[in-house]
């Protein structure tokens, strides 16, 4: 069957964490499979909450919809998420959604 | 040429409809596959998310189209949304209405559940060197008629006839009008053809060549664009059958 060696996966990992600002990275592919774990993740990172948190998405190889269910749902529990260094196609999921620009992401 | 694969119910299968996809695609430009991939990503999360099936992904290459289908066997009907920024839902189709050329939902004749497809124009070599060679001017346009003989008389020969889904010839004149819909997919009466005016946040402008074009002229906008960005060498498609 499907699944197995072709399940995507996606990391977490924590950068930097001081003075409120929360730094993490994302890698991977972030879709309906991998979102759940990746948002526990951050959650757990968060710790009940961080004036900002910075996502580096270098990394992530690919975003859809489900992945932007969680950013969106992320900016609702910060006063601030800044996104940075996204991927071209990371972008452009963006962009088609009109939320690169919410995001500060505008060219 | 036609793929098709069956996908289970499970969560994984989103991204091996991904992969399945990806490499089907693998010699097109980056853009045209991304935004396929893409588009793959979110019917099939709705297929299991929604339709809580399995699901049949179809994918048929004419010359001048891309046309994916993913069948699922649930009821009940997809419904283009417009979510606010602050929605953290609803962005699945409007993804699909953005990204494709065309697309549709049908019912499945021969079994329970939909059908939602998408349609990915891609251009065929000829029309594009017309244009060239018109802004070149006639000396320009008899040098390339010489030297480019056999691509232009490819579109119009029998190798050329290539049959979409159900034995339909496809659009040879998709460069000039849409027909789209109909001429894919007979069944789509009474569905959801094409939805402009869900794109209601501005387009931006690194976009135009991914655009859902629901007019001829942002068609020939978007397909001279897509030449430009994405492949230089007329070639490729012509090599496909």
């Amino acid at each position: 069957m499907t699944g197995g060696p072709e399940a995507p996966s996606a990391a977490v990992e924590v950068l930097d964490d001081a003075h409120g600002v929360l730094t993490l990275a994302i890698t991977g592919e972030l879709d309906l499979a991998s979102v759940e774990p990746v948002h526990a993740a951050i959650d757990l990172a968060m710790d009940g909450g961080r004036e900002q948190v910075v996502l580096e998405l270098g990394a992530l190889t690919f975003m859809d919809s489900s992945g932007i269910a969680m950013v969106v749902q992320i900016t609702k529990e910060v006063d601030s998420l800044v996104i940075r260094d996204v991927t071209p196609i990371v972008r452009r999921v963006l962009e088609v959604t009109g939320l690169a620009d919410v995001l500060g992401l505008g060219t | 040429m036609t793929d098709r694969r069956t996908f289970a119910l499970s969560r994984r299968s989103v991204a091996a409809s991904r992969n399945f996809i990806g490499r089907a695609l693998a010699d097109l430009p980056d853009e045209l596959r991304e935004a396929a991939v893409l588009m793959m990503s979110e019917l099939a999360t709705n297929a299991i998310v929604h339709a809580g099936t399995g699901f049949e992904v179809t994918i048929d290459r004419s010359p001048g189209a891309l046309r994916v289908a993913v069948a699922d066997l649930g009821g009940g009907e997809p419904a283009v949304q417009d979510p606010s920024s602050s929605e953290p839902h609803g962005r699945g189709l409007q993804i699909v209405t953005r990204l494709a050329d065309d697309w549709g939902m049908t019912d499945n004749h021969d079994r329970s559940g939909k059908t939602v497809w998408y349609v990915i124009r891609m251009d065929q070599p000829e029309p594009v060197e017309a244009r060239v060679d018109s802004v070149r001017g006639r000396m320009a346009r008899q040098a390339a008629a010489q030297s480019r003989r056999g691509d232009h008389r490819q579109p119009d020969g029998d190798g050329e006839h290539a049959e979409s889904p159900g034995g339909r010839p496809s659009s040879r004149s998709g460069r000039t009008g849409r027909g789209g819909g109909e001429r894919f997919d007979g069944s789509t009466h009474g569905r959801t053809p094409c939805s402009r005016s869900q794109a209601t946040v501005p387009r931006p402008s690194r976009s135009v060549s991914m655009s859902s074009a629901c007019s001829s002229s942002t068609a020939r906008i978007s397909s001279s664009m897509r030449r430009v960005v994405g492949s230089p060498e007329p070639s490729h498609e012509m090599t496909s059958l």
